[in-house]
């Protein structure tokens, strides 16, 4: 099993200003995997991901892609290496087009600069229609109607194309380590589980990509993680099948003390 | 509608379009020509009017820019051809050409000052700094070394461009209001330093400084047609055309390309462009140094064009000038740089009339226009260049990039 | 003269200084705590305060009340601490506030636009506004000494008051309700107002302390150059947010600290380096640009983290 590991932290830990926000972890995946990550408000779900794509640098621990540490590299070249996200409050440029929002996910294949720009107008043409054409066919995936929504400002769409085409503009990059950041936040639980099937679909389309994916509404998670971890107050509590992780009582504590439902 | 567009797509809708652009271009050589403050209210109250018009009829607006997008490329030439004409038509009163040319430098400057503020996000507030270093450099050059005008030009901005270096760190450090008071800061220093370094001519300045002369020809003859006798403005004009256009066409190219993307994407959200492998520390930097380039280089033609400059010409109101003419006129929008810079250099010259209440009249305006229109006079637009919604808009996207292309050549 | 005399004497001409800079800073940071706005028009309000008192006092000598000196000068600031005070919450009514919640952009631009108007319209309402101004002498003539160093009364008294206004701002801020309230809004804004703070009351008030502080800076600053004039807005403006953001933008003590500290900066920068009297202030804001790019959260300020 171990060769199949994509993706794996060690004791990863961040503090700040004294407060544990993410306390050694150790989480890993396999290829073409789903990972569910789940745990109340503040036990440090987006800040595992906000360190593991270099927005923050750990105050200790490791992490590893395909073997190979990442620490301490810059956003941009962990983003090179293979790993995408989205983020919890989206973060789409709402003036630009969708098309526009898809492409900077495809910006570091492009070996285009600036001087290209202002001089080889007709390379420019052909790498944007080649470009458009996977854009379209991404957006296809997810819906039909976004293809025709693609000159349009992001600003206008609704909610859920906005989360579609932020998962579009991770999906451009060819990522083999996707990590989704709440994607279901803010939406209605029809659109819910609309997503979650396209979520599935891009799984199957790209084969062999993993998956993170950070929620909170639970029957996403158990529809659709292969194994769940479950974290609070920074750490891992618990590990393994979503029934195993349900039923475990600390994870049981941890949320009847803060939102007092059962799992 | 079918009937219409054919129309359009004839004869008719080129004399249409040709008909549109003369009525602008007339209106703009009245309010030069005419002296006195009323044309400019007559005109004032035509637009206010022109604008209301147009809001209660969009579909006339929308038509009118189909017509221009079916007919790109003599829209375009129509264009070229009636602005070459300009000195022909105010042969009679230098001082307006002069002005226009001014007008020309502030764009080329202010389109550079675009590509930081609009496109990218940087605040930079020491444009005015940069001008000088452009200034300062052509005109140390030439009166030191007796460089001909043709290098001190593109010494100019490469001088502007290396001097960015000097805020490299705190460009990369700093954002928001931290960078906009790091720019003022440097932009006090610089016309502080301008002011008491003697190698620059202190308070005085530098005088003489050469006019443009190429193979010979000094620019400063006036060029005689026989029918008609072209004021030495007129040759200054047409080198700024060209200035303008080659500065024009490219950042349009950039706006309009992958690079535009990208900056689009530094300037809306950072953290987003990083972990989708964009390396905004780099970008910054060269679109930081390529900006001041291009004010340098209006800045080098500035100083060959007046001959004598001095501190005052390089202080704070001039980056307040430059980065009013980009927020009024449109961040990341080449055309509203053009509207902007036509709108907030030559008004307040013919705001003349009321001399001393005209920059109480500017500040005002400059905060009601925030208050009431933050996008700018041209706000921008998702970029269209990939936009293939429809047949029509197909077509113009591909004339468009046709007639780009002829012009940079 | 020891060194030790001259390092007391130019001490004492930068914290003269610096104090008139703190209290311009002192504004910076409280607009930016209640609207996270940085008022780039404020050292206009400077300038205003000083021509108000100026005002004041023509109108005082016309009306033949120009008699006690003592009263005079009570008159004149508490006059213009008024006027200014109004004109700007005014300001802010009509076009701080509106912009506030706009891209930072469009705020400093309004707010600089807004330095403009004043500037200009001080320079065409005011007779024979270009010109500088001479301010009237009202003060006690004269000094003493300490040892080798000189003691002007005049600005012994402008330093006394500065150092009073500093301390009833501080009382202001920090120990009454009002002050709780600017406090609170500083905070967090929506807090507050469910907390039944009146929102817009407390940045209205907020403005009127802010601009009527200035007007006091503005008038010290008459006195101990003997003139004013319309155009020192800007450059005092640059030099109160430099302060402001030196000590640490959004603290009051902040903005105290980094105002004596740009004072003393300046004169140190003037009497030790070469040409140092006419680039003092190259040297200060090379400082300034050093410390935003490596402690862009000032002297007292905490460090931020940038929610992701």
């Amino acid at each position: 099993m171990d060769n199949s590991r994509v993706f794996w932290t060690e004791d990863l830990s961040i503090a700040f200003g004294g407060l544990l926000a993410v306390d050694r972890v150790n989480l890993d995946i396999s290829r073409g995997e789903i990972l569910g990550l789940i745990g109340p408000n503040g036990s440090g779900k987006t800040t595992i991901f906000n360190l593991v794509t270099g927005i923050y640098t750990p105050s200790t621990g490791d992490f590893f892609f395909e073997g190979e540490s990442l620490l301490g590299k810059p956003a941009y070249q962990i983003a090179r290496k293979g790993i995408a996200r989205t983020f919890q409050i989206s973060r789409l440029c709402l003036d630009l087009s969708v098309l526009d929002n898809v492409f900077i996910g495809m910006h570091y294949r492009q070996k285009y600069w600036l001087v290209d720009a202002v001089f080889r107008r007709r390379l420019l043409a052909r790498e944007v229609s080649q470009a458009r054409d996977r854009a379209f066919s991404l957006l296809g995936v997810f819906n039909e109607e976004l293809v025709d929504l693609a000159g349009k400002p992001v600003g206008t769409l609704p909610q859920i194309d906005r989360r579609r085409v932020e998962i579009c503009r991770a999906m451009a990059m060819e990522p083999k380590l996707l990590l989704l950041d709440e994607p279901s936040a803010g939406m209605t639980p029809e659109e819910m589980t609309e997503l979650m099937q396209d979520i599935k679909k891009v799984q199957e389309e790209s084969e062999g990509i993993s998956i993170i994916i950070v929620e909170h509404d639970m029957t996403v998670i158990r529809s659709i993680s292969d194994r769940v971890v479950a974290l609070n107050y920074g750490r891992k509590i618990a590990e393994g099948t979503f029934e195993e992780v349900s039923d475990n009582a600390e994870v049981r504590e941890a949320y009847l003390g803060k939102r007092g439902h059962r799992l | 509608m079918d009937d219409q567009q054919r129309t359009l797509a004839g004869p008719w809708g080129i004399i249409i379009l040709l008909g549109v652009e003369l009525i602008i271009y007339v209106l703009f050589l009245a309010l030069l020509l005419v002296p006195g403050g009323e044309i400019l209210a007559a005109e004032a109250l035509l637009l206010v009017a022109a604008v209301f018009y147009f809001r209660r009829n969009p579909a006339l607006g929308a038509r009118i820019q189909q017509l221009f997008a079916a007919h790109a490329r003599i829209a375009w030439i129509g264009a070229v051809v009636l602005v070459l004409l300009i000195p022909f038509f105010i042969a009679s009163s230098p001082y307006w050409l002069f002005t226009i040319i001014i007008a020309g430098l502030f764009l080329t400057a202010c389109l550079g000052l675009n590509l930081q503020l609009g496109s990218s996000g940087m605040v930079n507030l020491a444009s005015a700094a940069f001008y000088a270093v452009g200034a300062y450099a052509a005109g140390l050059l030439a009166l030191g070394w007796g460089w001909p005008a043709w290098i001190t030009l593109p010494a100019g901005a490469v001088m502007a461009g290396l001097f960015s270096a000097l805020l490299f760190v705190p460009v990369l450090k700093t954002k928001g209001h931290y960078l906009a008071l790091v720019t003022i800061a440097f932009q006090f220093m610089v016309t502080i330093l301008l002011d008491n370094m003697e190698w620059t001519g202190g308070p005085q300045g530098l005088k003489n400084i050469p006019l443009f002369s190429v193979a010979g020809y000094s620019f400063n003859t006036a060029i005689n047609l026989g029918f008609i006798k072209l004021p030495a403005y007129a040759n200054f004009f047409y080198l700024m055309v060209l200035v303008v256009a080659v500065v024009g066409v490219a950042s349009q190219r950039i706006y309009s390309s992958w690079v535009g993307v990208t900056l689009s994407t530094i300037r809306d959200d950072e953290i987003a462009a990083q972990t989708f492998g964009v390396q905004v520390n780099r970008w910054k930097l060269v679109i930081f140094s390529l900006g001041n380039c291009f004010i340098g280089l209006a800045g080098a033609f500035y100083s060959h064009l007046v001959g004598f400059i001095s501190p005052p010409n390089f202080a704070f109101d001039k980056s307040l000038v430059m980065v009013s003419i980009v927020i009024l006129g449109g961040m990341d929008n080449v055309f509203g740089v053009i509207v902007g810079s036509l709108l907030l250099i030559i008004l307040p010259e013919k705001l003349r009339v009321v001399q001393d209440y005209r920059f109480l009249i500017y500040g005002l305006v400059l905060i009601i226009m925030l208050i009431f229109r933050p996008r700018g006079l041209v706000p921008f637009k998702a970029r269209d260049f990939l936009d293939l919604a429809g047949p029509v808009r197909r077509k113009r996207a591909a004339s468009a990039s046709s007639t780009v292309s002829e012009g940079g050549a | 003269m020891t060194f030790l005399d001259i390092l007391l004497q130019q001490s004492i001409n930068g914290l003269m200084l610096g104090i008139m800079y703190s209290l311009v800073a002192v504004g910076f940071t409280l607009y930016f705590g209640v609207l996270d706005v940085i008022n780039f028009a404020h050292g206009d309000f400077f300038m205003l305060g000083g021509f108000m008192a100026l005002m004041l006092y023509a109108i005082a000598e016309a009306v033949g009340f120009a008699g006690n000196a003592l009263v005079v000068v009570i008159y004149l600031f508490i006059g213009s601490m008024i006027l200014t005070g109004v004109v700007g919450v005014v300001t802010e009514r009509v076009c701080v506030k509106p912009v506030s919640k706009a891209p930072m952009l469009i705020s400093l631009l309004v707010t600089l636009g807004l330095g403009i108007a004043i500037r200009e319209a001080v320079r065409v309402l005011y007779p024979r506004g270009s010109d500088p101004k001479g301010f009237p002498t009202l003060m006690p003539q004269g000094s003493f000494n300490v040892g080798n160093i000189v003691i002007r009364y005049e600005n012994l008294i402008i330093f006394g008051l500065g150092i009073a206004v500093i301390m009833a701002v501080n009382f202001l801020i920090n120990r009454t309700k009002m002050g709780a309230a600017i406090r609170a809004v500083a905070q967090d804004g929506e807090a507050a107002m469910m907390m039944g703070v009146d929102l817009d009351r407390t940045i209205d008030i907020t403005f009127l302390i802010g601009s009527a502080v200035a007007a006091v800076a503005g008038i010290m600053n008459g006195f101990y150059y003997g003139q004013t004039m319309f155009n020192i807005g800007a450059m005092m403006g640059v030099i109160g947010f430099s302060a402001a953001v030196i000590g640490g933008l959004g603290n009051i003590y902040g903005a105290i600290v980094g105002g004596i500290l740009f004072g003393l900066l300046e004169t140190f920068a003037a009497a030790a380096l070469p040409y140092g009297a006419e680039n003092k202030r190259v040297f200060a804001f090379l400082i300034v640009i050093l410390f935003l790019v490596f402690r862009p959260t000032g002297i007292l300020g905490e460090k931020i983290f940038e929610r992701v």
